[in-house]
């Protein structure tokens, strides 16, 4: 937010400063660096804060999971990032700096080179994400071309092997289909493909297994978690699913009403879940009574947030002290692992909240150390990105 | 079915449409009683002769005493060797007053229609980028304004002001100039601007409302995520899409057009096209001139639904070959 | 007719309701729409047996502003100087001709002026006596205006040889014996004898009204205003060969030159246009005026008129003794193009008996030359015999004759092909023209009009009649007629200088008059605007016994309309004062001393109007009235 004042040219300068000096540090900043990221939108019932000052980091090879219900402003929050938000009527504050560079100070032609080469999205609604009136060699092939000048055969090829690399079988011969001769799956291997084009650094992926079928989605995880390794990419994942998180996080940022309400490594979120929504969501999960309900309540109007913490109305513990001023300032718990609650400051007792939960929190625990394990058998990705994950968080904390 | 092989279908049935209407149309004239021989009738009975005996002598002479599939054969024949008999209203065979009328015709329609194709849509997906800015406004009142005002008033309007008081165009249409030439683009251009400018109101209508759609979509989302250039992602990615709807409604729309139109404004500006001869023919009651534009504007409708058609399954890739 | 009998009761009982309802508003306007001219007063409705407003319809073409501005302006008068209500019915043109105007020949017979008639030969427009009537009422109609054939009155014994005439929609029954004396003057072998039958006729004419004589509407064109040559006369445009231009301009009604020391200078193009297109340029067939005028351009025809109306000739001269055989004199020189050779008189009398006269060719002027005799006496001479005498014979146009080539003819009379010589594309490309013409006609585009090149051997150039300038013509290189339907682009083109003539009309002679890009000239002619009144049974709606059957209730209504108020008001003085059926500048008019002038000064008025009319109630067996102050 402090940046919004700064003059965008003196910013620049700054950045390649920055740059200059994050080199010299031999790369000890994050990947990506989000602070304050505040994403509003005028409409004709007022202002709407979809994102209210966010901060979080990705570090190199790093998986972070966004998570939250719908509607908690994940999707706005990673589409702020390479400014994909319309404006107007969207407005874009903070600061987002990758690789050193702050996005949302560049003029256009510059974040048009970022976006592809530097941070790739895949999202949400295959079915719509790929234009219906090209091939998807085209589609493959402009991702390519819009950055590099290379020849239309030598892209072609490129498109090829990475039809090949996302498991379109017969891809010479595919690439001259349409959309619609895809099945969902595969329309989002194909997206998958397209982010690829342009070898990012990053990949946002916004909820890509959600409109497919479940056993697609395991395969397509699979498959982002093969490509992460092999090109050595930051994944910001953006899922409502916690099974998926369990499964393929390194670290969680658990967001509600575009604020965040607790972070940390996915053992501290999964086994020491303290924000009363973090364990509403945890509830949720498949064997716990409650997925059928859900949590109880619905999201505060985003025109008009209520004062104090966002999930205060919802909360089943909230005392007064969390419906005045301000989201509470976030709670360090342990390294890398904070809390944005009441409970967890001023002395009072945090308890309440994990409360008649311990056998709950236990039980949590077990099941997520389960998924853990079964995720785990992917490799050793996860053992590897869990250090400089771990450190990615501290750097951020520390900035 | 491939492509290649759906046009050759979609041609087949075009050219069976047509011989239905063609073979309807034949019906209707052996139903009716044949005016010639009418006459025939009258004058013998004016002139103290037989009437029964003249109308036996014109039937004869006009083959009308052959049977039926005789008749339908010759008929036949004579309209797709283009042989559609004597316009007595111009005193020249059919086809020769339709392809010089047709002549005059394309020289305004064929830069009229593509110049609307190209602007029309144009403008609708410049209103939808911009949608509900002063731009927008701009252009929905500018196509509006010319899809409200009658052409032939429009175009008095304009004659009068370039043609009579600043003199830049001629009053008189000039048949001899070359067709590739300054003058005809002078004489050519005001007729062009106010039919242009009346039809594509609703082409620009349309493509703002589809390209709005397309604009949202989640393919320019896509597209901006890829890192191309907004310009480009309208050229290719809104544009694209939105010629498939349009592409249905614009031949329709510029057929239903093109008589009314095309008559009022070739009367204002002395173009002596096709809409004019369709309209005199009708007043004039020549029959075989009447039947010729209605079989050249069937063939026209086929064709330019064939087109259609074609142009359809090519725009839109989702479309099967096999569904139709 | 049953349904539209009680449709039109229906109307009628409402429209006297209306009318008695109104009587008192009514009469208070007709006091005072007086105009002083026939000392006021006057005064009353005219009320019918029953006692209810006399209430009539006018019929006026719904596409004639002008016309509705003359049937208001009639519907004002007859309120206010005969009491009389009008309703003012727009129709169009074409309907009125089928359903009001015309009707289906039935004959009959009926007593007029004592005598019995036979309608032996009814036509469409005197389908018999006055109980035959056409489809749909009416009483009064502007719809239709007629030819009064001032060259050749004889020509108007279609409208009033008596009763039975081929032309009689009103169902007029003359009380003079209008059959005699055109008989008369049919039979007249004197010049003089013809003169003083015509004054006859046409006093009588002015006294019985048969039509409600109004106006001669001017036809105003505009012309390039260095053209010299147009006049305001009505013999314009007959020495147009002789026509040229010259920078700086002509005065108005200039006319030509009367001497010239030297001819101008050929040069440029004379443009001028059509509201319509051309159907057919075949000289044999076409009977279009406006293709006529493009035919002349390339073709001359055998004689006109010239500006003192007499006789010129072209191609031939026309000489007879006592008008009953005529000579014509072939003109030496003429040729048609190759390989047709020269004209002669063998030209005239193969065409006129071989295809006029024929069964089979069905040309323009076979009905002309029926029953005329024709033969050739010579190379260049031939002599026609007519049935009875006609010393007005060529200005009924009737022996005008274009030249073609008897080549050209001859396949077509062997096999009697009509179609073929109608199709004939020689003629209709007006390929044979030789020396015959000014021009030479270069293109005909069926959509745009004609374009014509100067034709340098044109036999006009060596005559020795007419006037000096004939001597180079004509005097542009090129020619055109452009078919422009939109009046609006004809008038720009005119304004522009792209036509060099064009009709315009009245509400824009202002607007001309004072565009000095533009000289305007008002040109009488002989098409007359009339108010028809229906004599027959289906006339005369507002009560029983139709008045109009009275010469006296026509002369009521010629008297109660007001020719100077209309003309200045509706006509902007461009029309002139019609009371006979001659326009006055007809060497047949009988002058204003003899004919009587209704509808001005003293003929003019609520007095003068209500006497006759009067008079017309005191002959009628049925109570008609007006009313008390």
């Amino acid at each position: 937010m402090s940046g919004t004042d700064r003059d965008p040219e003196v910013e620049a300068e700054a950045d390649l400063d920055a740059e200059t000096e994050a080199t010299a540090e031999g790369g000890d900043e994050p990947l990506l660096a989000v602070e304050g990221l505040r994403t509003t939108f005028e409409t004709d019932a007022g202002t709407l804060v979809a994102v209210d000052g966010i901060d979080f980091t990705v570090s190199e090879g790093e998986t972070v999971c966004l998570v939250g219900e719908s509607g908690s402003g994940k999707t706005v929050a990673t589409e702020s990032i390479t400014r994909l938000v319309d404006s107007p009527p969207g407005h874009i504050e903070g600061r987002v700096r990758f690789r050193g560079h702050d996005l949302l100070a560049m003029d256009a032609e510059a974040i048009r080179s970022v976006r592809g080469p530097g941070i790739a999205h895949v999202f949400q609604n295959p079915q719509d994400a790929l234009n219906h009136c090209y091939t998807v060699g085209w589609q493959i092939v402009e991702a390519i071309r819009v950055h590099e000048d290379v020849s239309e055969a030598a892209a072609r090829a490129r498109a090829v092997e990475l039809l090949d690399r996302v498991g379109i079988a017969n891809p010479s011969a595919r690439f001259d289909d349409y959309p619609h001769e895809f099945s969902g799956g595969q329309k989002q291997r194909v997206m998958i493909a397209v982010a690829l084009a342009g070898d990012p650094d990053l990949l946002v992926a916004d909820e890509p297994t959600t409109a497919l079928d479940v056993t697609v989605q395991a395969r397509i995880l699979e498959l982002l978690s093969e490509l992460q390794a092999e090109f050595g990419m930051g994944v910001l994942f953006v899922t409502h699913d916690l099974g998926v998180v369990a499964e393929i996080a390194d670290r969680v940022v658990v967001m509600y009403a575009g604020k965040v309400m607790e972070r940390g490594s996915v053992l501290d979120v999964f086994e020491r879940p303290s924000h009363p929504y973090t364990r509403a969501l945890l509830s949720c999960l498949p064997g716990r009574g409650n997925e059928v309900t859900g949590i109880e309540g619905s999201l505060p109007d985003p025109t008009a947030p209520p004062e104090g913490c966002r999930f205060a109305p919802r909360c089943e513990h909230a005392i007064g002290a969390c419906r005045r001023g301000e989201q509470p300032p976030e709670t360090e718990l342990t390294e890398g692992h904070g809390v944005s609650c009441v409970f967890y400051r001023d002395g009072r007792d945090p308890s309440v909240v994990r409360g008649n939960g311990n056998g709950n929190g236990s039980g949590d625990g077990s099941d997520a150390e389960t998924k853990r394990r079964d995720a785990s058998r992917n490799g050793s990705r996860s053992a590897d990105a869990s250090t400089p994950g771990t450190g990615g968080a501290e750097g951020s904390d520390g900035g | 079915m491939g492509l290649p092989r759906y046009v050759a279908a979609r041609v087949v049935w075009a050219a069976v449409v047509s011989l239905v209407i063609v073979t309807i149309t034949f019906g209707l004239m052996a139903a009716a009683p044949n005016p010639a021989v009418q006459e025939a009738a009258t004058q013998a009975a004016l002139e103290g002769g037989d009437p029964e005996e003249a109308v036996e002598r014109e039937r004869e002479l006009r083959g009308l005493d052959e049977p039926l599939h005789v008749r339908y054969a010759d008929f036949l024949r004579g309209v797709y060797t283009l042989n559609w008999g004597w316009s007595d209203l111009q005193n020249r065979p059919v086809s020769e007053a339709l392809s010089e009328a047709l002549f005059y015709t394309a020289q305004y329609s064929v830069p009229w229609t593509v110049l609307t194709l190209l602007i029309g849509p144009l403008i609708g997906v410049y209103s939808a980028a911009n949608m509900y800015s002063w731009r927008d406004h701009l252009a929905t009142g500018v196509a509006f304004f010319g899809y409200a005002i009658p052409n032939f008033f429009f175009g008095i309007i304009l004659l009068l002001l370039f043609g009579v008081y600043l003199e830049w165009i001629p009053v008189v249409y000039n048949t001899d100039v070359a067709v590739f030439s300054l003058e005809n683009a002078r004489q050519l251009a005001i007729p062009v601007f106010v039919l242009v400018t009346g039809s594509i109101g609703a082409i620009m209508r349309v493509s703002r409302n589809e390209s709005a759609e397309f604009r949202n979509a989640d393919f320019m989302k896509t597209a901006k995520a890829k890192g191309v250039s907004p310009l480009r992602a309208y050229a290719y990615h809104v544009m694209r899409p939105t010629m498939v709807p349009l592409s249905t409604t614009v031949v329709g729309q510029l057929l239903a057009i093109f008589l009314g139109s095309s008559l009022l404004v070739e009367v204002v500006f002395g173009i002596p096209g096709l809409g004019r001869l369709t309209f005199d023919a009708l007043i004039a009651q020549d029959t075989n001139l009447v039947l010729g534009t209605t079989l050249l504007f069937t063939f026209v409708a086929v064709v330019g639904n064939l087109i259609e058609d074609i142009v359809f399954t090519v725009l839109d890739p989702r479309i099967s070959y096999d569904d139709r | 007719m049953t349904g539209s009998n009680t449709e039109r009761q229906a109307r009628l009982s409402r429209r006297r309701a209306i009318a008695a309802l109104g009587a008192g508003a009514t009469t208070a306007l007709a006091g005072c729409g007086g105009n002083g001219n026939g000392g006021g007063g006057g005064g009353g409705t005219l009320l019918t047996p029953e006692g209810d407003q006399v209430v009539l319809d006018v019929y006026h073409n719904s596409a004639s502003e002008t016309q509705q501005l003359v049937a208001e302006f009639i519907g004002q008068e007859l309120s206010a100087n005969l009491g009389i209500e009008v309703e003012i019915e727009p129709i169009d043109g074409v309907r009125f001709n089928d359903e009001y105007w015309t009707a289906e020949a039935e004959g009959g017979s009926d007593t007029v002026g004592g005598e019995t008639v036979e309608w032996s030969e009814p036509t469409p427009r005197n389908p018999g006596p006055r109980s035959v009537t056409s489809n749909e009422a009416w009483d009064m109609s502007l719809v239709i205006g007629l030819n009064t054939y001032p060259l050749n009155p004889q020509t108007n014994r279609v409208f009033f040889d008596g009763a039975n005439s081929r032309y009689n929609p009103v169902g007029y029954y003359p009380e003079f014996d209008a059959a005699g004396l055109f008989e008369e003057a049919g039979a007249a072998t004197t010049e003089s004898e013809i003169a003083s039958v015509f004054e006859e006729i046409f006093v009588n004419i002015a006294a019985e009204q048969p039509y409600i004589m109004l106006t001669f509407t001017d036809s105003i064109t505009g012309y390039n205003p260095e053209l010299r040559g147009p006049v305001e006369e009505f013999s314009n445009g007959w020495d147009f060969a002789g026509w040229f231009t010259e920078a700086g301009g002509a005065d108005e009604s200039a006319g030509l030159p009367e001497d010239i020391e030297e001819p101008p200078a050929v040069e440029g193009s004379y443009n001028s246009v059509s509201g319509s297109a051309f159907s057919t340029l075949n000289p044999l067939y076409n009977t279009e005026s406006g293709a006529g005028t493009a035919i002349d351009r390339a073709l001359d025809q055998g004689y006109t008129f010239d500006e003192n109306q007499e006789y010129f000739p072209l191609l031939y001269d026309m000489s007879t003794d006592r008008g009953e055989v005529w000579v014509f004199e072939v003109r030496d020189g003429l040729r048609f193009s190759d390989p047709y050779g020269s004209v002669d008189a063998e030209t005239f009398v193969y065409l006129i008996e071989e295809l006029h006269q024929s069964e089979w060719a069905n040309t323009a002027n076979a009905i002309e030359w029926s029953g005329v005799n024709v033969e050739v006496t010579g190379d260049l001479e031939f002599q026609a015999e007519l049935p009875e005498p006609r010393l007005l014979w060529p200005e009924s146009f009737d022996p005008l004759e274009y030249p073609i080539p008897r080549g050209l003819l001859e396949p077509y009379v062997e096999n009697e092909d009509r179609e073929g010589l109608q199709r004939n594309e020689e003629l209709l490309e007006l390929a044979f023209t030789g020396n015959l013409g000014p021009y030479v006609l270069e293109e005909w585009n069926r959509g745009s009009g004609t374009t014509y090149t100067r034709n340098d051997e044109y036999y006009l150039r060596n005559i020795e009649e007419g006037p000096a300038l004939f001597e180079n013509a004509p005097y542009f290189e090129e020619s055109t007629i452009e078919v422009i339907e939109s009046q609006a682009s004809r008038l720009g083109a005119l304004e522009t200088g792209e036509a060099d003539s064009a009709g315009i009309p009245p509400e824009r002679f202002e607007d001309f008059d004072e565009n000095p890009d533009v000289s305007v000239y008002q040109v009488p002619q002989s098409f007359n605007r009339i108010l028809s009144v229906n004599m027959r049974d289906n006339g005369w709606s507002a009560g029983p016994g139709n008045l109009f059957q009275f010469v006296e209730f026509r002369r009521a209504m010629a008297s109660a309309i007001g020719k100077t108020e209309l003309i200045e008001g509706v006509y902007r003085g461009l029309a002139q004062p019609h009371y006979t059926w001659q326009p006055r500048f007809s060497d047949f008019y009988p002058g204003d001393d003899v004919v009587e002038t209704y509808g001005t000064g003293d003929l003019y008025g609520p007095d003068v109007a209500r006497e006759f009319a009067r008079a017309a109630i005191e002959r009628s067996e049925f109570d008609y009235r007006y009313a008390e102050e």
